[in-house]
């Protein structure tokens, strides 16, 4: 029975499959791509992290510096006071706050089942992180549509 | 053996399997929604300042505000923010647009490409992120240094 130890053979195959990039076989996360892949789960991880590490210190300022906001607050805007109740402010900004938190966790989760993929050869794992990076730029799309609306409604609403 | 040793090799590379193009699809969609909407709220964002930039001061004054500083300025940096805007949106269209072309096509270089604007778009954000840190860093320092003084 012939063995066939020499692959070179082969490489001539590929190389007509291969030739405009189009290739019969399946798409691979290959160097070019784990590398960038890698390289911007490093920057996501860090842009995770600072905007979540901001806005804990921002809340925290927040709810301890209540009373010079809404004094600052009724000093710029006459009759902010009598508008809004710190209630009603602490509310809104507890919206916010959810909203970009949970936005970041799923870029944080992105980040690293993504390159833990990668590092690991981890077909589940990689997928995983792909479905967060999805559910990321999901909620992303969703908060920019209804933003883009508000703007349109208070531009031309009036 | 050596049949063998290339086919174990290909069974442990990640492959862009079907949930993965499924992922990869709906990410570069919805990515492509954040471009749109991006692109079309530079655009109010002109057309309110061209429309309204008389009645700025006048607007301000009717709430009891400080008006804002001159119109060079309020100009200078609208267009600066666009400009970033625009740069950090045209890296995001690009994943979208190559990630989306590589999947459907099977298309190992574009999908390549798509995860390169990838990196570059969080690469920007990042580097934006410390530019704006380090300026807010110094303009607290030169505030305190200030009320020292």
């Amino acid at each position: 029975m012939p063995i066939i130890t020499d692959l070179s053979i082969f490489k001539g195959a590929k190389t007509i499959f291969m030739e405009d990039n189009q290739s019969v076989f399946e798409l691979e996360v290959d160097h070019s791509a784990s590398q960038s892949l890698s390289t911007a789960s490093g920057w996501a991880k860090f842009m995770a992290i600072f905007v979540l590490s901001a806005l804990g210190l921002m809340l925290i300022l927040f709810f301890s510096l209540n009373k010079q906001i809404m004094q600052a607050l009724a000093e710029y805007i006459p009759g902010a006071d009598e508008t809004f109740s710190f209630g009603a402010l602490a509310a809104i900004v507890g919206v916010v706050a959810v909203l970009c938190i949970v936005l970041m966790v799923f870029l944080l989760k992105a980040a690293i089942l993504i390159r833990r993929g990668i590092r690991a050869r981890n077909q589940q794992v990689f997928n995983a992180g792909l479905a967060s990076l999805k559910s990321y730029f999901t909620m992303y799309g969703v908060l920019s549509v209804i933003t883009l609306l508000l703007n349109i409604i208070s531009s031309f609403g009036k | 053996m050596e049949i063998q040793n290339a086919s174990n090799q290909s069974l442990f590379d990640l492959k862009i399997d079907e949930t993965s193009k499924d992922h990869i699809l709906k990410t570069s969609l919805w990515a492509m929604v954040i471009v749109v909407t991006s692109v079309v709220g530079y655009i109010l964002r002109v057309i309110r300042y061209a429309t309204h930039k008389n009645d700025l001061p006048q607007a301000y004054e009717r709430l009891g505000l400080k008006a804002p500083p001159s119109d060079g300025s309020t100009l200078a940096s609208m267009v600066i923010q666009i400009l970033i805007g625009g740069l950090v949106i045209f890296f995001l269209y690009q994943f979208a647009s190559s990630s989306k072309k590589g999947v459907l096509n099977m298309n190992q270089s574009e999908l390549n490409r798509g995860f390169n604007s990838l990196k570059t778009y969080f690469l920007i954000i990042g580097v934006l992120i410390i530019l704006a840190f380090v300026f807010a860093l110094f303009g607290i320092l030169a505030a305190g240094a200030g009320n020292q003084a």
